[in-house]
């Protein structure tokens, strides 16, 4: 038992250096590091607003507020938030958390590329619009654009952007192109 | 409880946590197609670089008919594994548990699709050598597994001051990723009950050891575990991590059995 105990230790740290790598992320599933909500806080936030034919942008709304385009479950069922057996099953708040995940991740990644492949805002200036190729070629990248899709009406312009938590207020972190429906 | 008695009850509960995990995947399907949000022709660009061989299975179980296929398996195999005592169907599961964890570059449902993946392995192992000294390994790397995900979890939050002086709680349950529940909520403002909760989690996560060392605390420690993850069920809809960590349980009271009551 003490012999698993430190194997199953030692992989774990093992597999945190391996799993940065791109196409080893699998390895956390295989050994965990098991932190749970160790560091509680707010978490990066995603808005998007769109327009409708070539009407002008509407306002800011979080995932929470707008509806999920994709067609969840067999066709004509009711999507729930909580819904009676979802301490049991619960497929749609589990997709919701793997929106949120894929967020949090871009973040990350932001975080990991070289200082100068994302410039510092400076206090009270306009976030501008992506255009590093650095950042707009990651995965997550291409993830989120379609999270954001996702959740606008078909055939719509569609803009997102990130606002991670800051002290005193939040702070806009990313800002993408209006994407064409 | 004999080793082979926990390897059944585990199979069992596998049997539950993967069919689970299977339907939900299936439910959001379209999602996974290669026109959804999680689309294969997006999600491969991270193998660019490996070998030729490896893209090419990836590409197999990954494109959005390919992980339907993966899903349909781990659905069949989570339906056979209570039921044959054949090592195919939890190797089935950790095959395809893996494969969902690679398409999704790290896991769909962050630990509990490891946890799920260790119980299955477990099983898998067990069932492949029953009543040898690999049965008996696999049902310890398993408890110590469940063991290190209380404790290390507890131990982290220790260090933060916001579980300390009882105020994470109350932020916690206002992400608003998780949807809890007004009455968790409102519930969870009062600081004296916030506080007193942050302690349970930090008191139950931290003392789980007791069970390997007090053999008689065992069934109390997973009583009151099973009471924690029903709870997070509830309040903020982690189901998941309710069925994984319940079928590990076995392999600790198999292990917790081994040492002399005293």
């Amino acid at each position: 038992m003490v012999t698993a105990l430190v194997i199953a230790v030692l992989a774990s740290l093992l597999a945190r250096t391996a799993a940065a790598r791109p196409g080893f992320g699998w390895l956390v599933t295989v050994f965990p590091a098991w932190r749970f909500f160790d560091r509680v806080a707010a978490s990066p936030t995603l808005l998007v607003r769109f327009a409708i034919a070539d009407g002008a942008l509407g306002p800011w709304c979080p995932l929470d507020a707008l509806r999920d385009r994709t067609p969840i479950g067999p066709a004509g069922s009711v999507r729930r938030d909580r819904p009676g057996l979802g301490w049991a099953f619960a497929p749609v708040a589990n997709l919701r958390l793997a929106y949120h995940a894929a967020v949090t991740r871009f973040v990350q990644e932001l975080d990991d590329l070289p200082a100068e492949a994302v410039p510092e805002l400076a206090p009270g200036a306009e976030l501008a619009i992506e255009t590093d190729p650095a950042v707009l070629g990651l995965t997550s990248y291409a993830l989120v654009c379609r999270i954001a899709r996702a959740h606008a009406p078909a055939g719509a312009h569609v803009q997102w952007k990130i606002v991670v938590p800051g002290d005193p207020a939040p702070v806009d972190c990313v800002l993408s192109p209006v994407l064409a429906p | 409880m004999t080793a082979a008695q926990a390897v059944t009850a585990m199979a069992h509960l596998l049997g539950v946590a993967a069919a689970i995990a299977a339907l939900e995947l299936a439910w959001v399907r379209r999602a996974l197609a290669d026109d959804g949000v999680f689309a294969w022709p997006v999600l491969r660009r991270e193998l660019a670089r490996a070998p030729r061989p490896l893209r090419a299975l990836a590409d197999l179980v990954g494109s959005g008919r390919g992980i339907v296929l993966v899903i349909a398996l781990q659905l069949a195999a989570a339906l056979a594994v209570p039921w044959l005592e054949h090592p195919a169907p939890a190797w089935i599961v950790v095959a395809t548990t893996l494969a969902i964890a690679f398409r999704f570059r790290g896991s769909y449902n962050g630990g509990s699709d490891a946890m799920l993946l260790i119980v299955a392995t477990c099983v898998a192992l067990a069932r492949s050598a029953p009543g040898t000294a690999v049965e008996r390994a696999a049902l310890a790397y398993a408890a110590a597994q469940l063991v290190l995900s209380y404790v290390v979890a507890g131990v982290a939050k220790l260090s933060d001051p916001a579980w300390r002086r009882g105020t994470a709680l109350p932020v916690l349950v206002a992400l608003p990723q998780y949807r809890v529940p007004a009455r968790a909520r409102a519930a969870l403002a009062h600081p004296l009950l916030a506080r007193l909760a942050g302690w349970s989690v930090l008191g139950f996560e931290c003392g789980v050891p007791l069970a390997l060392l007090q053999p008689r605390a065992c069934p109390v420690v997973l009583t009151v575990g099973a009471v924690f993850h029903l709870g997070n069920a509830l309040v903020l809809g982690l189901n998941r991590f309710l069925w994984t960590w319940l079928a590990a349980y076995p392999a600790l009271l198999y292990w917790a059995q081994q040492r002399p009551a005293g």
